[in-house]
């Protein structure tokens, strides 16, 4: 459907320009007649097997004119995208990716010249310069580089910043071959899409200019003077001005629905076309009989049987929840463990019935309190939403509305189930239930003025004001640091206790769960593959899933962590002997202006670090997010400038690994180019030597040579990963730093991951500086660790003694969140 | 109000910079205008007196303030063609033009949002196929061509207005303004197209983000999130898309204005070029950078208010 669609505006486009163009070449070696030859008989002939488009005043035949006016209007547009699409795309380009001065004082130019509205602007030009066909032709190129300039630099402001350009420089690539082999790649579909709306713009201008008399002269032949003259014979003629004025409406619709057909984002799927495949599943109505309501009181305030949730793909329906069955009794926190993907958001978005328009309920019945919901009509769906079952999300940061005050929006959950007294005084007491001080100006405050985990004790506040019956909290403490976390957990804790409100609690972080939960469902591709107590569960599994997945969070045995600690102790050698020294580092930031306001400040990110990795040795990193980890890696790989301090990597340049492979490779390049520049831009390798490295590298990393003709889109999470990796090897440098390589990876995958790190360190004799925010990661991985917070090492020691032994409040703090 | 400050700053720097600009473009054309003023047989003593009486001798700096003051203090010099002040020349032309314009956006803001919500409220269902393509073909006809379509219908067949004579607003002010609706409609079309599927895509953006997931899960029905929640939102990006609409709106008045024969200022600059009037040209251009400009400003003041994630910086 997508495809389809996209392609149909495409198709269409290409169509109309062709129809359009064809009559144009044509007309370049023949016309029907001679568009100037005159002929007093033939005045204002209607059109007629002989003058398709009939004649003009002058017994001309308008269809061989509009041939010769097509020309020009085609001339125009082909040139202005040449003349202002060359030289607009490399200042763009220039300006946007090096910044500085420069593109401050042309972007002042460009703001002043945005003002004069570009048929303005080219009318100026042409009262000035003179006009005729040439003269209008330069200046249309002239007028129009400002725009081509202003798509290129903001594309090229918004693609240097990526981790994939990061990734080039590390590799020694210089600014020129960043900017026209790496960016110029991700940006080709914008710039198309810009120079057909360029190629309109200018041919509408032309028309306009040429039917003022102002651009071209009368002796040339062009659609815009033919419509000025057809005006005086718009009742005598009508079709004169018809012929013309078509031609360029369809050229341009042309353009712009090719331009559409670049572009246009994704088109959902419908179920329309689905229909028969749908059969195959009951209708809901039709599943047996559930025990009777009284049967069911006070026994479980939910009941969920043989749920199966679908989705609408491109020509199949495809199952994410394959028939699950569960209980909640009143007061009870049931857990549900699953990775990314496993059907755990579906299920609790179905239970509100906020399934996506592509999502459905197949199958199965959905009980609360003794009401079948599935099948409910979206008005009684509604009494019950916000009033009964209450839900709060992941990410406070987007599920606030960020126009609205706090206040505002708890007090509308009070409003939409009936409450219309004293809601204030409610919601303000809701938010210092919910642990928030000062209510009186939190109520009064805008979303983006409130902490993150404030945010999240305004989610709660909401979720809970109407006191539901049940609450579903999914992923709730996932988008916050650690220190936070604890702190909401012990609040829907107290709500869970003080209210008796039953909770299904949704992670994919077992330790959460099992602070949270007294029962515990692991969820897998869709099914349900154990469920049980969380005792017995984190004690005694059955399945091997859940196995696996108790081993990745808690390292490899829960009761032999003692010998999983590597028992290195610091190297602190000479400094040659490192593969990293760095000493009083400090890195600042100048604020990238903001878009609006432009004031600039200086901020520290790190404040005097100081550091050895030696050789062969890992080194964990450990802090939360802005505690300035990633700054300091970013500095130490020499991607910063603004710095003051040592840092020595011994004559090598460290590659990098970043969080997100999707970001860190070049979406628009194949593995095997991916994996080919950083040798291109040593020079030393032949052709053949090249293809040697790839496949030898990619069978280090644990990848098969058949996906060296993939794009970055077509792997999966963990084989991204794994070219990433595969590409920091090429160089062969000793150091790499790691910047949460795993945390964007489903636990098992992150399992594979590291084996393969650690195995790859011991094979190619490296050394890693690994950042993470992940104490278990920190610990299975690390000979030494540094814990750092806001900008500086609070405590750095063997990761054992560390562990064992920790030293400084806030290691302890990280330590008690995560262990206990 | 810092910020308030720190816009009219850069406002006053931008209009400085245009003005600049509007002045330095008429002092590049070929030839020289004392001699352009005397005629081809005018001899050079003739010629040097009248460089000197018009300051063209002096640093071009120095001319440059001089135009500067004056036309701060109101004054933008002589229409050669007419023989009278550029102002005087222009204030009543602008009336008509403001008006067209007025009419043109008010049409503008009304169909597009009207259009765009209907189009949004079922993402591919008919009405939004049938509201994206109209959108896609009308956006691509020039306002001329429309001018010229509508002459035809409703000028020269239907006869609903007499074309070419637009009446006195002074003396005619209703038919003035029922006049004026047809070019409005001729400039708005393409517009109102193009709004109308931007705030389309806007609206359907919105409609995926999180805080309206939140909205439902409170139990709010979907009119009330639209008009609550998604709308101020999705509306947000469409203030700034308007800033540029207007200015086009205003270039497009210069073309249409010759279609109906509208006595407003695109019509007289059209004039003035072919007259090579340039004190008329220089006046009316730097006119309609200003007009851009300030309303620009506005938008952004605007987008300010409305948006309170901005003011905090």
């Amino acid at each position: 459907m997508k495809g389809r669609y996209r392609n149909f505006n495409f198709i269409v486009g290409s169509c109309l320009v062709l129809l359009i163009m064809i009559p144009v070449l044509i007309g370049l070696f023949y016309t029907p007649y001679d568009p100037g030859a005159m002929n007093a008989l033939l005045k204002n002939m209607a059109p007629s097997p002989e003058h398709w488009f009939g004649t003009d005043n002058f017994g001309r035949d308008i269809f061989s004119r509009v041939m010769e006016g097509a020309k020009l209007t085609f001339l125009v547009g082909l040139m202005t995208v040449v003349i202002g699409g060359s030289i607009g795309i490399t200042i763009g380009a220039i300006t946007g990716y090096f910044g500085g001065p420069v593109d401050e004082i042309l972007m002042r130019i460009n703001d002043g010249l945005a003002a004069f509205p570009s048929v303005l602007l080219a009318l100026v030009m042409v009262s000035i310069f003179g006009s005729g066909k040439y003269m209008i032709i330069l200046t249309l190129g002239i007028v129009f580089i400002p725009s081509f300039a202003r798509v290129a630099r903001s594309e090229f402001i918004a693609q240097k910043g990526k981790d994939y350009v990061l990734n080039a420089k590390l590799m020694g690539a210089g600014a020129l071959r960043i900017m026209f082999l790496q960016i110029l790649p991700n940006t080709r579909t914008i710039l198309l899409s810009a120079m057909m709306i360029g190629f309109n713009n200018a041919v509408l201008a032309e028309a306009g200019l040429s039917y003022l008399s102002i651009g071209a002269q009368p002796t040339d032949y062009s659609l815009g003077r033919m419509l000025s003259e057809s005006q005086t014979y718009l009742l005598s003629a009508p079709w004169y001005a018809m012929a013309p004025g078509l031609t360029i409406v369809f050229t341009v619709l042309g353009f712009s629905l090719m331009g559409e057909g670049l572009t246009s984002g994704d088109k959902s799927t419908g179920w329309g076309h689905l229909k028969k495949q749908m059969r195959m599943f009951l209708p809901a109505s039709n599943i047996e009989r559930l025990p009777s309501k009284a049967e069911q009181e006070n026994e479980n305030i939910l009941e969920v049987r043989d749920l199966v949730i679908g989705f609408a793909g491109e020509n199949d329906i495809k199952t994410v929840v394959k028939g699950i069955s569960f209980q909640v009794k009143p007061g009870e926190v049931l857990g549900i463990v699953g990775e990314s993907g496993s059907g755990k958001s579906m299920t609790a978005l179905s239970l509100m019935g906020l399934l996506q328009k592509e999502g459905k309920i197949l199958q199965g019945s959905v009980r609360f309190n003794g009401k079948e919901l599935t099948g409910l009509a979206e008005k009684e769906f509604r009494a019950i939403r916000g009033n009964d079952i209450a839900m709060i999300f992941q990410e406070p940061m987007t599920s606030l509305n960020p126009l609205l005050t706090v206040g505002k929006q708890v007090e509308e959950q009070l409003l939409l189930h009936g409450v219309k007294r004293n809601t204030k005084e409610r919601v303000l007491s809701a938010l210092a239930d919910a642990g928030l001080e000062d209510t009186e100006k939190v109520y009064h405050s805008f979303p983006h003025q409130l902490s993150g985990g404030m945010r999240q004790r305004v989610m709660i506040a909401m979720a809970m004001i109407c006191k539901p019956r049940l609450l579903l909290a999914d992923e709730p403490t996932t988008a916050l640091d650690v220190t936070v976390q604890a702190r909401i957990l012990h609040l829907l804790k107290k709500m869970n206790q003080n209210y008796q409100t039953s909770m299904v609690f949704i992670s994919h972080d077992l330790t959460v769960i099992r602070k949270m939960c007294s029962r515990v469902l692991v969820m897998y591709e869709g099914s349900i593959v154990e469920q049980g107590s969380v005792e017995d569960i984190f004690n005694n599994p059955q399945n091997t899933y859940t196995k696996k997945l108790l081993c990745a969070a808690l390292g490899k045995n829960v009761d032999a962590t003692e010998q999983e600690i590597p028992e290195n102790e610091p190297s602190v050698d000479l400094q040659q002997n490192n593969a990293l020294f760095v000493q009083d580092l400090h890195v600042f930031y100048k604020n990238t202006r903001n878009q609006k306001s432009k004031q600039k400040k200086v901020f520290e990110a790190v404040k005097g670090v100081s550091l050895q990795v030696g050789k062969g040795e890992i080194v964990g990193i450990v802090g939360e997010s802005g505690c300035g980890k990633s700054t300091l890696a970013k500095a130490v790989a020499g991607l910063t400038k603004d710095i003051s301090g040592v840092i020595d990597t011994n004559h090598s340049q460290p590659q990098m690994v970043f969080q997100d492979p999707y970001g860190s490779l070049n979406p628009a390049k194949r593995v095997y180019q991916l994996l080919q520049e950083p040798l291109k831009l040593s020079k030393m390798y032949t052709k053949e030597l090249r293809e040697q490295q790839i496949n030898s590298i990619l069978n280090k990393v644990g990848l098969t040579e058949e996906i060296k003709m993939r794009y970055p889109h077509e792997l999966s999470g963990g084989q991204r990963q794994r070219v990433a990796i595969a590409m920091s090897l090429m160089l062969k440098q000793e150091l790499i730093i790691l910047d949460e390589p795993v945390s964007a990876l489903d636990v098992t995958v992150q399992e594979q991951i590291l084996d393969l790190l650690l195995e790859l360190r011991v094979k190619e004799n490296l050394s890693f500086l690994f950042i993470s925010h992940d104490m278990y990661v920190i610990r299975r991985m690390c000979d030494r660790v540094c814990v750092m917070y806001h900008g500086e090492i609070v405590e750095q020691d063997s990761t054992k003694a560390l562990f064992e032994d920790p030293k400084h409040p806030y290691t302890r703090q990280l330590l008690d969140a995560v262990l206990r | 109000m810092k910020f308030l400050i720190k816009r009219v700053i850069t406002l006053l720097f931008t209009m400085f910079l245009v003005s600049v600009f509007s002045f330095v473009a008429f002092q590049i054309i070929p030839g020289d205008s004392a001699a352009l003023k005397l005629g081809m047989d005018a001899d050079q003593a003739a010629i040097d007196a009248l460089r000197e009486a018009m300051g063209l001798n002096r640093s071009v700096f120095a001319r440059f303030f001089d135009w500067f003051l004056s036309a701060i203090k109101g004054d933008f010099g002589t229409s050669s063609q007419y023989s009278m002040s550029v102002a005087q020349l222009l204030s009543k032309r602008m009336e008509v033009t403001a008006w067209l314009a007025v009419l043109s956006i008010a049409m503008i803001l009304v169909f597009s949002l009207i259009l765009g919500l209907l189009a949004s409220k079922k993402e591919n269902g008919w009405i939004d196929r049938l509201i994206t393509i109209l959108s896609q073909t009308f956006m691509s006809i020039p306002p001329f061509f429309m001018g010229i379509i509508l002459v035809l219908i409703f000028g020269i067949t239907l006869r609903w207005f007499k074309t070419g004579s637009c009446p006195d607003p002074a003396e005619d002010f209703s038919g003035f303004l029922k006049f004026l609706i047809y070019p409005a409609i001729a400039i708005a079309i393409p517009k109102i197209a193009m709004t109308a599927k931007f705030l389309r895509s806007s609206l359907l953006r919105e409609q995926n983000l999180d805080y309206v997931r939140t909205a439902k899960s409170k139990g709010s029905s979907s009119e009330r999130i639209l008009i609550h929640h998604i709308l101020k939102n999705a509306l947000l990006p469409v203030i700034t898309f308007m800033g540029m609409v207007i200015g086009d709106v205003f270039a497009g008045s210069i073309i249409v204005e010759q279609v109906f024969n509208l006595p407003g200022i695109g019509k007289t600059l059209v004039v003035a070029i072919s007259n090579r009037d340039f004190a008329v040209v220089q006046t009316v251009v730097l006119y309609i950078a200003m007009l851009v400009i300030v309303i620009n400003f506005i938008v952004d003041v605007l987008y300010q208010w409305i948006d309170p994630r901005i003011k905090l910086d």
